[in-house]
């Protein structure tokens, strides 16, 4: 039953059964066996094609030669043939010359090879005959551009008006009929979509940027001019050229499988249906498959009309651009004519008014973008009113814009409808309508909120003293200002007790309840032996009792009186008055002979008892007028002429001499300031800030000068704290490095001596590591 | 030049300008009326796709199940090819957001953000008389 020659494997074993009879083969009956026997091997050899094309001519050829190769007979090479591709063609430059630049991304396309490579019709030798024909009897020549434009239009429509056109070719449109409809772009056909859009968008020529270059360098002309042209004769030509090929477009197209009669055997068809079963559907399915076409192309035309609206945009935004360019080409001219016109005004058209701001869409609306699809349609209708209420607006602003027109359209008025905001970087809308404040006004806010503050602290305060006298506690409130003397008059600093009483100065100006301006102000003075402690209470000069004597001032308020009853009496408020002195003594450290020092004491003001001394003094100086003169101007060198004079007169030793003592010391008076000179200016009351406001001022500045220092140091610290990590890290990273290598030298040198640094005990471990 | 021709180019001036107000108007309600419809599609879209994300789910057989309502497409600024490929509209709507919503387009908008007043003034704002 089974072929001889199918192969063994493939024979599939059946049971014997007694039913079925079998065949008896005799050795003679096999005609070859051992060669069946090859065969079979040799079909065993995997050829890599399907089942039924192993039986190719070529292969099989190849197959047996490779077969006898092995089996040592020597045969020739054979090779299934395949085209010669390793020829170059010399002429390829020539026609392919379109220079391709690469972009720097990736190369995007999602254009086919026909919406690039431009007209589908090509001319061949007959079309080009007849094109010289007819181009030699025309003065306007017809390019080959457009004759292929011409032509491809006639085959397109007739093969669409007339899809079976070969069953009779002699009733093949007339050109009349042809114009009709070839003239007006069919929208439906994507070859048409250019055309389609030149139309609608009223753009000529229209061209994107994968249309291909017209190969004569000229732009052919628009379908319609060419039409009314050269239309009928390229039709007559066309014609006869269509009827003889019954019927059939004249440019050869792909041949597609005829579905009505099936011929496999016809090489030249191009695609052929493939056969498949069809998957079984429900019925559902089926009317599912149906609304998604119909849902798609909903949306595919609801994108097309967007994308409709965005061409026109783009072309709206070219005029607008071009307009522009004339508008401002025509103010240049404009300007130019009216200065050499020496015309003044009339300006309104020649600057750019500051366009209106749009009127702002509610945030509603995006909002309403960001939400999901639900809340979309909570907020449809809100939208709606919105959208109406939008509409209105900008009806609104259409009569206000062709108000603005209309007022413009009389120039003869020469008013301005728009006023021209003055230079501002924001936008008019948004410049805060406040008056300017002024440096004045701010710094006036300021003093008075701290007045306020001071005021508002020095009632509370007061509140909480209520019944109370508080003398020493009062900080925001100094008893006196300090003014330093001049400072080279302190030379040495362990003095500063005593020039710190040289240079007091005690202002009274505005001192609490304390009227120490009058106890100031009588003039009157107290004596040395009088005065060397003033009750700070009632302005009682206690006298001195001298076993307490550096204790000038009391301020505890309290006199010695009060202090054993404890209370401090308000009836006698008016009587015990809080006083103080001024300024005692005048201070003076000098060095005199043999590097002794001195310490002049002086009075600050002269009291009568010392003028009285001085003036008695004068009665001396009268009498021994003539040689004090001399000896007043230098007093420790005695002239070489003094022994004379003293000898005239009267003997008087000089350094017995009163009067002369007296006069030096007038002398140094008078040339020494009596008072201490008032300290400068201070800056602050310059700016007429109160002394209470500036001890409040320097008490904060304190605050933050303390503070800014420690914020300082603190940073300094943090900084050290730093650099201190960045060099451990550092001197680890050396330390891994040093032992990395030792460890590479140690591991190199292995077997060898251990010469090397012996590694820091840390790194012991690691060394091992890396030796393992 | 004469009086005549500066009159001539007067009323040119005036009807260039008069031009291009009708253009500025055009323009602006275009953009505004793409930018309502591309919200619109886009909002439209968000099941099935649109021709900015593809139509992925489009092929796909489920139906109204909870599953497939999670793979909503949200669409963001960067869909809105339509209305943000005009420079002119990108400004106009980063006016009307700089006031009100931070962070939404702006990101976006920010690629654009060169100079506030370059088309508009095409004159140079000195005034010489």
């Amino acid at each position: 039953m089974a072929p001889p020659s199918s192969a063994g494997a493939r024979f599939r074993q059946r049971k014997i059964s007694v039913k079925q009879t079998l065949q008896v083969w005799k050795q003679r009956d096999i005609p070859d066996l051992e060669l069946a026997e090859q065969q079979r091997d040799l079909q065993q050899i995997e050829t890599g094609v399907e089942k039924g094309e192993e039986e190719e001519h070529h292969l099989q050829k190849v197959i047996n030669a490779s077969a006898a190769k092995i089996q040592g007979r020597k045969v020739e090479q054979v090779y299934i043939p395949t085209p010669d591709a390793s020829k170059v063609w010399a002429d390829a430059d020539k026609y392919y010359k379109d220079e391709f630049v690469p972009p720097a991304s990736y190369i995007k396309f999602s254009a086919t090879v026909e919406d690039v490579s431009g007209c589908p019709y090509c001319m061949d030798e007959e079309d080009e005959k007849f094109l010289e024909k007819m181009n030699s009897t025309l003065d306007n020549k017809c390019t080959e551009d457009e004759f292929e434009m011409i032509a491809h239009r006639f085959e397109s429509v007739v093969n669409e008006k007339q899809p079976f056109l070969s069953m009779d070719p002699q009733q093949i449109l007339s050109f009349k009929e042809i114009v009709e409809v070839a003239v007006v772009p069919d929208k439906s056909d994507p070859a048409d979509v250019a055309r389609t859009l030149e139309n609608q968008l009223n753009i000529h020529p229209f061209k994107t940027l994968l249309d291909a270059k017209p190969t004569s360098g000229k732009q052919p002309r628009p379908l319609k001019v060419l039409f009314d042209m050269f239309g009928r004769k390229i039709y007559e030509h066309w014609k006869a050229r269509r009827i003889a090929r019954n019927g059939k477009p004249v440019f050869p197209t792909l041949r597609f499988e005829d579905p009505s009669h099936k011929d496999d055997n016809d090489p030249y068809v191009c695609f052929r249906r493939r056969e498949f079963r069809q998957a079984r559907k429900t019925r559902r399915t089926d009317t599912q498959g149906a609304e998604r076409l119909a849902m798609f192309y909903k949306d595919l035309k609801h994108a097309r009309n967007i994308l409709f609206m965005v061409a026109e945009r783009e072309v709206r935004r070219l005029e607008q651009l071009k307009t522009d360019k004339e508008i401002f080409n025509l103010r240049c001219e404009t300007k130019k004519v009216k200065r050499e016109l020496g015309i003044k005004g009339e300006e309104e058209d020649l600057i750019t008014h500051k366009k209106k701001r749009p009127p702002l869409p509610d945030p509603e609306f995006f909002r309403a973008q960001q939400m999901s699809e639900k809340e979309r349609l909570l907020t449809k209708e809100r939208r709606k009113q919105q959208l109406e209420k939008e509409k209105l607006v900008a009806s609104q602003r259409q009569k206000y814009q062709k108000g603005g027109a209309y007022s413009q359209a009389q120039p003869g008025q020469g008013a301005n409808p728009v006023a021209v905001q003055p230079y501002v970087k924001l936008p008019s809308s948004r410049i805060p309508d406040l008056d300017l404040t002024t440096v004045n006004a701010v710094l006036q806010d300021k003093l008075e909120g701290i007045k306020k503050a001071v005021s508002d602290k020095l009632v509370k305060r007061r509140a909480q003293d209520e019944g109370w006298v508080n003398f020493t506690d009062d900080p925001y409130n100094p008893f006196f200002q300090i003014a330093s003397n001049e400072d080279e008059a302190l030379k040495e600093r362990s003095h500063l007790p005593y020039s710190s009483i040289a240079s007091s100065m005690y202002e009274v100006e505005s001192s609490r309840e304390a009227e120490f301006s009058s106890l100031l102000n009588s003039h009157k003075h107290y004596t040395d032996d009088e005065i060397v402690k003033i009750n700070a209470a009632d302005g009682e000069v206690v006298k001195n009792d001298r076993n307490n004597l550096p204790e000038f001032y009391d301020l505890t308020g309290q006199d010695r009186d009060y202090e054993d009853t404890g209370f401090y009496n308000p009836n006698n408020a008016n009587q015990h008055k809080l006083t103080v002195s001024e300024v005692l003594y005048k201070l003076r450290k000098r060095v005199g002979r043999y590097g002794r020092m001195w310490i002049d004491r002086k009075r600050v003001r002269d009291d009568p008892g010392f003028e009285e001394y001085l003036n008695a003094s004068d009665d001396e100086i009268e009498l021994e007028s003539d040689n004090g003169d001399e000896e007043s101007k230098d007093e420790p060198v005695t002239p070489p002429e003094n022994g004379e004079l003293a000898s005239r007169k009267r003997h008087i030793n000089v350094y017995d001499s009163q009067s002369d003592a007296k006069r030096r010391l007038k002398s140094r008076f008078m040339f020494d300031s009596d008072l201490p000179p008032y300290s400068p200016l201070d800056p602050s009351k310059l700016n007429q800030i109160g002394s209470q406001t500036q001890a409040i001022r320097f008490g904060c500045m304190l605050l933050t000068k303390a503070y800014d220092s420690i914020h300082h140091i603190r940073q300094k610290q943090i900084e050290a704290h730093q650099q201190r990590l960045l060099q451990q890290q550092q001197r680890m990273l050396q330390q891994k490095q040093k032992q990395l290598a030792n460890g590479s030298a140690e591991a190199n040198g292995a077997n060898g001596s251990t010469k090397s640094a012996s590694p820091a005990p840390g790194s012991a471990g690691e060394m091992k590591k890396l030796k393992s | 030049m004469s009086q005549q021709d500066y009159e001539r180019l007067k009323k040119k001036l005036k009807d260039a300008l008069n031009r291009k107000k009708d253009i500025d108007r055009e323009v602006a309600k275009l953009e505004e009326d793409i930018f309502n419809k591309e919200t619109a599609y886009l909002s439209e879209g968000a099941q099935h796709g649109n021709i900015i994300k593809g139509f992925e789910n489009f092929t796909k057989t489920t139906t109204s199940t909870s599953s497939s309502r999670g793979k909503k497409i949200q669409f963001t600024d960067e869909d809105r090819i339509f209305s943000l490929s005009s420079a002119t509209y990108v400004r106009h709507l980063k006016k009307i957001n700089s006031g009100q919503m931070q962070g939404s387009l702006n990101p976006l908008l920010a690629q654009y953000d060169d100079d506030d007043d370059e088309s508009e003034e095409s004159t140079p704002r000195k005034r010489r008389t």
